[in-house]
């Protein structure tokens, strides 16, 4: 490229960013000039406490949301960038998917890297981007009314945390990284197109800016939770939800910093590579250090929804959450377990038997409290008199069929002889899917359509739409991840971009399944598009956020 | 309010998942390009090129500037780099008529050149595919920059061991790298220009 050419073009793109800045900024000072004046007015120092006792919430979706502090606009602000790269890493996958229709390569032939490519930003964009962002994104919006939040400081904090996170993960895919989402050397200090990516340095960096805003956020919260919660609400009674938030924020604080340094080290490793490649030093190292915080993040992923499970259960059915102590029990115990049994990785990496033993054991005792959130579900709704099927009901009731498949194809990869078959495979593949499927994304969207008229200003949804969404979604994952766990089972390779002939009714399973997903995902855009430019029709509140309010058979949408 | 914000988020989720596709399916997928000389080539002769380098352009000072290399497919190249000025200079080839640093193959680095003006440094390289090529420096990519001209057979008005001039580019002092930012650099060039000119 030629330097002249590279000098305008720059001078243009920067041109146009501090235009957008600049309008940014202004409409910043005019919004906050508003609230401040408002809640001066009424003896309020911060804005964003005076938005949450006048119930002015900012609750629906607008560009104020990325402006404004206050809790429900960051949690809108994290809900709608998740959205965002959910569609991103999603065209990634069902492109990925669409590949493999051929044993030999076909899209890819000769330019098998780029397959590389699409997988590892599909797995990180989903994990980092889209579960932990539509997580934080519903504990941002929902907390304040299920703790009745005394005061909401620290938003500065959490606009933070958002634009960092957000940073890191532009980082990741302008990184096209191609080093698988484990960041394994010394692949990953490879700066080469079939090595990690050339520019897969910017992805160490993309991830580290990923943990420290997200950390920041982290802390927030658990502050919130325990300082800001009102009085009239003891930890015997917080919503599960809320417990669900606490539980998955601690375990991320207790597990991202192994995270953290691993990816330092790695930085430091492409300057000088002592840490992991070195004589006297080893890859096995890393890999320990990464699934540390590899397995925590798998929960993490999901804790958040069994907690949003528990809040939209009792929505339909029209009574209390069959057993409140065990939820909260359950939630908690696999805390300390998740954190226990990382080593499940690594399996066949040689780190002897008795850690396999002692790994393959721990795997199973995370069955039990797995199994205690289940049961209670199925509690819950087994003791109703009469349940509502709603779209949001039927999110939740795939979920949790999901999970038991999802669950049990875990496990059974858990027991040492059954990983030497699985390790490396779609049916690991598979296991996660299912999990994924059902519960992060099919949790995530139940919520969405519930805080739907709060988030569009009073649009309800259209039904049928929503139907073709969930009916597609279920019916494609549950597809894709039978084909993937029963050609897995036989042996079919994970992460290649081609594969041996005998095995391409499985792939051409798969690619049937997931192509359905991705044309479901788009009634849900048609549904934004739709509801979103008719009239306000109903009341701008929700019936998820009145978490105290059970009984109520109406609510939901 | 809310109703604009549907379409705008529609839009944009719509534009960023194509545009994340198209920048993905644009990644370097070869590394130098795929210019590497494979094992096994065959070989059918070989021809010497010597070249000055000058930040002014190649063989500055030397008759044509930047002269269009034609050169026959499967023989051995053996490039003469001669440094004119005191500035660092390599020698980087690359597939097409336009300079494409992500994949590129760079056969006289700045190291092996040294800015010892007279100072000579030597690499071989065999073309395996025809079409153009571009030749430049990663120092001076405005102003040193032509091309190569790779043919099957070799009687397209090849000339072997001399300084391999047919016929002598145009001097080409802006190389549009994207064709996306192209139209409006151009027009703010011209103006810029234009601008120059009348102020001269
Ligand atoms: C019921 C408890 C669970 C057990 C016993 C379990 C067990 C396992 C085992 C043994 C592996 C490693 C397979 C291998 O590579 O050989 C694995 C992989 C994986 N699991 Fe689970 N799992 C459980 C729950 C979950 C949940 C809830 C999620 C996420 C929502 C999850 C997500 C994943 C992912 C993403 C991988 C693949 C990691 C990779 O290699 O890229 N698992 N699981
Ligand atoms: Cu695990
Ligand atoms: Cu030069």
């Amino acid at each position: 490229m030629s330097s002249t050419g590279l000098l305008i073009t720059a001078s243009i793109v920067l041109s146009f960013f501090f235009i957008f800045l600049f309008l940014l900024y202004y409409k910043y000072l005019s919004v906050k000039t508003e609230v401040d004046v408002a809640a001066n007015n009424e003896n309020y120092y911060d804005y964003s406490s005076y938005l949450i006792d006048k119930k002015k919430t900012s609750s629906a979706i607008s560009l104020n949301s990325f402006i404004m502090n206050d809790s429900k606009s960051i949690g809108i602000r994290f809900l709608i960038t998740s959205i965002v790269f959910f569609f991103i890493a999603g065209t990634f996958g069902v492109i990925m998917r669409v590949s493999l229709f051929y044993p030999h390569p076909t899209l890819f032939a000769g330019k098998e890297v780029l397959y590389d490519i699409l997988t590892t930003e599909h797995a990180i964009l989903m994990i980092y981007m889209w579960a932990i962002g539509s997580a934080l994104g519903l504990a941002y919006y929902l907390l304040p009314r299920f703790l009745k939040l005394k005061s909401d400081k620290f938003g500065n904090f959490s606009s933070w945390s958002y634009w960092i996170w957000l940073l890191g993960g532009i980082f990741i895919l302008l990184s096209r990284t191609s080093t698988r989402w484990y960041y394994y050397p010394p692949l990953a200090l490879e700066l080469t197109p079939y090595g990690a990516g050339s520019m897969n340095w910017l992805a160490v960096i993309g991830i580290e800016m990923i943990m420290i805003g997200v950390t920041i956020s982290a802390i927030v919260l658990v502050r919130n939770i325990i300082y800001e919660r009102s009085d009239s609400i003891p930890l015997s009674k917080m919503p599960l939800f809320a417990w669900s938030v606490l539980f998955t924020l601690i375990m991320f604080l207790a597990s991202a910093p192994f995270l953290m340094t691993a990816m330092i080290m790695l930085f430091y490793d492409f300057v000088n590579p002592v840490f992991f490649t070195g004589s006297s030093s080893s890859p096995l190292f890393f890999a320990e250090l990464f699934w540390t915080w590899g397995h925590p993040i798998v929960y993490i992923a999901i804790l958040p929804q069994f907690g949003l499970i528990y809040e939209i259960l009792p929505k339909f059915t029209g009574n209390k959450v069959y057993s409140y102590t065990s939820g909260v029990i359950a939630l908690g115990l696999l805390l300390p377990l998740s954190e226990l049994v990382w080593g499940h990785h690594l399996m066949e990496s040689g780190f002897g038997i008795e850690w396999g033993l002692f790994f393959s054991t721990a795997s199973l005792f995370v069955v039990i409290p797995s199994a205690i959130t289940v049961f209670n579900y199925i509690g819950t709704m087994w003791t109703a008199t009469k349940i509502r099927i709603t779209i949001p009901m039927l999110f939740v009731i795939n979920g949790i069929m999901d999970f038991v498949i999802g669950g049990i194809t875990g496990v059974i990869t858990a027991v040492l002889p059954l990983n030497e078959q699985t390790h490396g495979t779609y049916w690991v593949t598979g296991h996660f899917h299912f999990v994924f499927m059902g519960i992060t994304v099919g949790i995530a969207f139940a919520s969405i359509y519930m805080l739907w008229p709060s988030l569009t200003g009073g649009r309800v949804y259209n039904r049928r739409l929503a139907g073709w969404h969930f009916a597609l979604t279920a019916v494609g994952s549950m597809i894709m991840s039978m084909g993937w766990t029963v050609g897995g089972f036989l042996g079919m390779p994970r992460y290649v971009s081609g594969y041996f002939a005998r095995y391409q009714i499985y792939q051409d399973v798969a690619i049937i399944g997931g192509v359905i997903i991705g044309i479901g995902q788009l009634f849900f855009l048609a549904n934004l598009l739709l509801s979103m430019s008719a009239a306000p029709q109903t009341e701008t509140s929700n019936a998820l956020e009145d978490a105290y309010k059970n009984l109520s058979m109406a609510g939901g949408e | 309010m809310a109703g604009k914000a549907g379409i705008v988020l529609v839009v944009t989720i719509l534009l960023l998942s194509g545009f994340s596709l198209l920048y993905v399916f644009n990644a370097p997928t070869q590394t130098a390009g795929g210019l590497t000389d494979p094992s096994n080539l065959p070989v059918k002769g070989t021809m010497n090129i010597t070249i000055y380098a000058d930040s002014g352009g190649w063989n500055y000072s030397h008759g044509p500037i930047n002269p269009t290399l034609y050169i026959p497919l499967d023989y051995i190249v053996t490039f003469t780099v001669i440094e004119e000025d005191n500035l660092p200079h390599t020698l980087t080839i690359n597939k097409g008529a336009k300079e494409n640093s992500g994949a590129s193959l760079t056969l006289v680095s700045s190291g092996q050149l040294t800015q010892v003006p007279g100072h000579v440094a030597k690499a071989t390289y065999e073309f395996f595919t025809t079409g153009v090529y571009t030749y430049w420096c990663t120092f001076h990519p405005a102003t040193m920059v032509a091309q190569i001209q790779v043919n099957a057979t070799a009687s397209n008005g090849t000339t072997a061991n001399s300084s391999a001039v047919n016929s002598a580019v145009p001097f080409h002092s802006f190389q549009p790298y994207s064709n996306f930012v192209e139209p409006v650099s151009m027009m703010i060039m011209k103006t810029m220009k234009t601008a120059a000119v009348m102020v001269h």
